[in-house]
């Protein structure tokens, strides 16, 4: 492996910090509210029955919000690649060696494995708070 | 296939072996998001577009199928 130990555990920790910020807000369900709102627009559109004037103001509301949904989620995948990026970028400007970390085989091997470790651990402690008293 | 994708299809084949060259990796989760706020951003412009032309030009259309034809006009009776 080339270089230290070092650009791997700053790289862990940058993947640390992205897995805790989907964490905590709450990346799938905001993908998930954009497709059941996809889903809710296409059955409003081929819904029968209906008046043209209340299928114009539902799809008007339907796009405002479909479009604030989509921002809001392109804003939060955004900050959750933020620490990988900004890592990346900071390596740029001061040599880290965490590029080279990043393109090397036994260093991506070691980080995958220490991340299954941590996702492992996590999803395990989150359950285990969520059992109730 | 026709003859020409051959070359293109051997050259994007051969730029797959050579990993150094794009460095533009992004894991399934990201491209996939990124897939999906592409997606709702194009489709809110979609909603919107039917929602500020297609309905009010087909209330449009029908109105004037719909509109009565003008009453014919007097003759003049002196004429």
């Amino acid at each position: 492996m080339t270089g230290t130990i070092a650009p791997v555990l700053l790289l862990l920790a940058a993947i640390v910090v992205a897995g805790e910020l989907a964490r905590r807000l709450q990346i799938v369900p905001r993908f998930a509210s954009l497709a059941m709102l996809g889903r809710r627009a296409g059955a409003v559109l081929a819904r029968r029955g209906v008046s043209d004037h209340l299928k114009e103001r539902a799809t008007r509301i339907l796009a405002g919000r479909m479009m604030a949904s989509s921002l809001t989620a392109g804003g939060i995948l955004a900050l959750v690649i933020a620490p990988v990026v900004l890592l990346l970028l900071v390596d740029g400007t001061l040599p880290l060696g965490v590029r080279a970390a990043f393109f090397d085989w036994q260093a991506r091997g070691l980080l995958l494995s220490m991340s299954l470790i941590y996702v492992f651990a996590r999803w395990r402690l989150g359950r285990r708070r969520l059992q109730p008293r | 296939m026709t003859p020409h994708r051959i070359p293109a299809l051997t050259g994007a084949v051969l730029l797959t072996i050579i990993p150094a060259i794009a460095q533009a990796y992004s894991g399934p989760g990201v491209g996939l998001g990124a897939i999906g706020v592409v997606l709702g951003i194009v489709g809110s412009v979609f909603l919107m577009t039917v929602s500020l032309i297609w309905y009010p030009v087909k209330r449009l259309i029908r109105s004037l199928r719909q509109r009565p034809a003008p009453p014919p006009r007097p003759r003049d009776s002196k004429a």
